[in-house]
């Protein structure tokens, strides 16, 4: 274990009651912070443009809602739910563009689209969550990337421990349907492509 | 009895965090020094490693985009108000009609002066030969190829795809450099294309009649689909709100304006057979 820095000694001055964030603190904020959110969102979107997308969104509120957020007793916290959202926003935008545009990378005189089924967990995951409902993919979220346990995901969702299991259970269930009926058409399109290749040699 | 997980599953569940690791928020307020505490030294690393690669902060840029949400938030706010006012309660709602009703006669008279084209359906009250903004023949250009059948067609106002088809836009970007491609359908859905993903426009080349590449599959969504090119935008959720708040005034009219009134924007309205 490295000991933590400890909170910067010379912090600029508040700005007045009912003004916005001066320079300087938006400054020492985004110094404090800004990797850490990085860090975690790049591991949610897998993306770093993406990523760099949730700092400056998350920091755009920041000063926004300056008045409530500077009163936080954890401001990381408070930018955590925040980037929760976008990453959440970005993940659901992606599955509608993939929906549509599920060729959207071959010309119309291209050849055949390949179908690269993602082998990580993380990449496993960002796919499953992206057909649950909005709470179930806050605690997916919490639970698979932030490293919570379900205790800590269960007071920031605002849910009951049993009912976040029940959720869980029931994100589990379905990912288990839906990775089942993939793997059964994955074999069904192998066995028809493989009955293409054989006729084609004039095989049975 | 149950089905037993397959293997991923079983590993994600296993991953679950029991309470004997402090979770990746406990590690940031470690490091931030909200509170006390160590940190491993894996995820010092991989912070420092964040520090590096997180964009410098750009203070311009931030609270431009922080006026941006504050706009995107109060229309919001409003959208939801006119929602909520239609569920008011019912001495609420008369007091709304009988203001209502005093101002007919005025918009009455307003409407005799003014005599408004009536809001069309579909596309084809859209006119088919449009001269675009101030510079006419200057502006920005999109059309584009179908895939139908094995055929490639050239795309136009009596050209009627269908779920299947494949589409691939042409464009001349006259001078700008940046492009979002998106499409609205008729049930008002709005899916960026280009770029395929993040904040960043799509980089396009500013001279000549070009192919886009890569083409779009068309679904099986309702009504026609509108694409709208967006040139020379700043951000994807930029050319979004700009599409986003031509539809909302007048649905495929909307956008057609916005087409016509901006030099950077084109629009191609795809008619959906089945």
């Amino acid at each position: 274990m490295s000991p933590a820095p400890q909170r910067p000694a010379s912090e600029p001055a508040p700005s007045p009651e009912g003004a916005g964030p001066t320079d300087a603190e938006i400054a020492a904020l985004y110094d404090r912070y800004a990797h850490v959110i990085f860090h975690r969102a790049r591991q949610i979107l897998h993306n770093d443009e993406e990523a760099q997308d949730a700092v400056q969104e998350t920091f755009a509120r920041v000063i926004h809602h300056w008045e409530s957020f500077r009163h936080e007793a954890s401001p990381l916290t408070w930018m955590y739910r925040i980037s929760t959202n976008w990453c959440l926003n970005q993940l659901r935008n992606k599955k509608g563009r993939r929906q549509k545009r599920e060729a959207r990378t071959h010309d119309i005189v291209g050849e055949g689209v390949s179908w690269l089924r993602p082998q990580l967990e993380a990449e496993l995951v960002r796919e499953l969550i992206a057909e649950a409902d909005e709470e179930t993919q806050r605690i997916v979220i919490h639970l698979y990337f932030d490293d919570m346990t379900r205790e800590e995901t269960a007071k920031l969702v605002g849910l009951s421990v049993p009912t976040l299991r029940k959720r869980l259970r029931a994100f589990l269930k379905q990912a288990n349907l839906k990775l089942t009926m993939d793997r059964r058409h994955a074999a069904l399109a192998t066995a028809s492509l493989l009955g293409c290749v054989l006729s084609s040699w004039g095989l049975p | 009895m149950t089905q037993p997980l397959p293997d991923p599953l079983e590993r994600l569940e296993a991953r679950l965090n029991e309470g004997r690791r402090p979770s990746l928020l406990d590690l940031g307020r470690r490091a931030t020094g909200e509170v006390p505490g160590e940190v491993d030294p894996l995820t010092a690393a991989a912070f420092e490693e964040a520090r590096e690669a997180v964009a410098p902060l750009d203070l311009v840029v931030l609270r431009a985009r922080a006026v941006r949400v504050a706009e995107a938030e109060a229309r919001s706010a409003a959208r939801a108000a006119s929602e909520d006012s239609a569920g008011l309660p019912w001495t609420e709602r008369l007091k709304a009609w009988w203001v209502a009703g005093a101002l007919l006669p005025v918009l009455a008279a307003a409407l005799l002066v003014v005599q408004l084209p009536t809001p069309g359906e579909g596309p084809s009250d859209l006119p088919t030969d449009r001269t675009k903004g101030r510079l006419g023949a200057d502006s920005v250009h999109l059309d584009f190829l179908l895939l139908q059948d094995g055929d490639i067609v050239h795309g136009g106002p009596d050209v009627v795809a269908r779920p299947g088809d494949r589409i691939q836009f042409r464009y001349e970007a006259r001078g700008f450099e940046e492009l979002v491609l998106l499409s609205i359908d008729g049930e008002g859905t709005l899916t960026v294309f280009w770029p395929e993903a993040g904040e960043e426009p799509e980089a396009v080349s500013p001279r000549g009649e070009q192919l886009l590449e890569g083409s779009v599959i068309l679904d099986d969504a309702p009504g026609p689909e509108a694409f709208v090119a967006i040139f020379g935008t700043a951000s994807v959720a930029e050319a979004e709100a700009l599409a986003a708040a031509a539809w909302e005034r007048d649905g495929l009219r909307g956008l057609d304006a916005l087409a016509r009134d901006d030099e950077a924007v084109d629009l191609v309205v795809v008619e959906r057979g089945r």
